[in-house]
């Protein structure tokens, strides 16, 4: 097989290694090698973030509380739902342009596979 | 090969106690209040990787606990409380991205777009071959297509099974793989630069 139906093969294979054909084009093809290698080390960065938290905004966890206390569920709920409803209402998500550096707040910096 | 180490389930064993669940479904404040303190975190870092945005996160963390709250009597005390909390947790991410989808047309934006926004100067640790950092790997995920990123993360970083996701997401199991297929490849493009795009490709 030639190089790029190997590497179309291998976002499934680095966690299947199901594919003879692949191993055998893998044992000497540096190319794709590197390729896995690049897979390889995306899956090791991902399931490290399960280990990683974000802080949310601080009125998060006040509401979180209330959601047990009688007294004033009734009024978390209400807010909450009326976020849901000025948010529905059509605050657009500005997701698209400013996704990045503000979004994040992961505390990072911290390397996911110690140095 | 690498594999997540450990089930979410697995990795939080012992975190939250059958009587500390036992005490917040008589209705102990305290006790709810140990419960949240001890799972918002995760709960809340599922929701936005999900859904990529810190207030839709906000929101279905909210939905979550409410309804972990109302479920708590019916929940089985032989299931793993935080396995279930997770499901739950998913499942709110997972409406309020289907809810953001209908009024937003995010999706809309073509790879070039996508790829356009990444920050160049960002990678080049890892396109020397060293290591990832956290936020590169967030900040890549974030750019995914919504319906790939959810598949993904549930996947690669939670370790959940196709048949899991399959459920989660609503769709067949070979559409859950080739969306984690898709994911992988985009992510991969990138983080390392699409050699066909001449994107940051190595020499
Ligand atoms: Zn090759």
């Amino acid at each position: 097989m030639r190089c790029e139906e190997i590497q179309e093969m291998l976002p499934s294979y680095v966690t299947s290694e199901d594919s003879l054909a692949v191993r055998r084009h893998l044992a000497r093809c540096e190319p794709c090698k590197k390729e896995v290698s690049r897979y390889q080390e995306l899956g090791r960065s991902l399931s490290s973030l399960r280990g990683v938290h974000s802080e949310p905004a601080q009125d998060l966890l006040p509401a979180l509380y209330a959601i047990a206390d009688p007294e004033t569920r009734v009024a978390a709920v209400r807010t909450h739902l009326a976020r849901n409803k000025k948010t529905y209402a059509g605050v657009a998500v500005a997701i698209a342009g400013a996704a990045g550096a503000a979004l994040w707040r992961s505390r990072s910096g911290r390397r996911l596979i110690p140095a | 090969m690498w594999r997540p180490k450990k089930s979410p389930a697995e990795q939080d064993e012992g975190l939250v106690s059958p009587q500390l669940v036992d005490r917040c479904r008589s209705g102990d404040q305290a006790a709810w209040k140990e419960l949240v303190d001890l799972t918002y975190r995760d709960v809340y870092s599922l929701c936005l990787r999900i859904l990529g945005d810190p207030d839709d996160a906000s929101e279905a963390t909210q939905d979550a606990f409410l309804k972990a709250w109302r479920g708590l009597k019916g929940f089985r005390g032989d299931a793993m409380f935080t396995t279930w909390l997770y499901r739950v947790a998913t499942n709110a991410a997972i409406s309020k991205h289907r809810s953001r989808t209908r009024r937003t047309k995010h999706e809309a934006r073509t790879d070039d777009e996508m790829l356009a926004q990444i920050p160049s100067a960002a990678s080049t640790e890892s396109a020397a071959g060293a290591r990832l950092e956290v936020q590169e790997v967030e900040q890549a995920l974030a750019l995914l297509p919504e319906s790939y990123r959810a598949a993904l993360v549930l996947k690669d970083v939670y370790g959940l099974t196709i048949e899991e996701i399959a459920k989660q997401l609503d769709c067949s199991e070979t559409n859950a793989k080739v969306r984690i297929h898709r994911a992988r490849k985009k992510l991969k493009e990138i983080v390392y630069g699409d050699p066909d795009r001449g994107v940051r490709d190595e020499v």
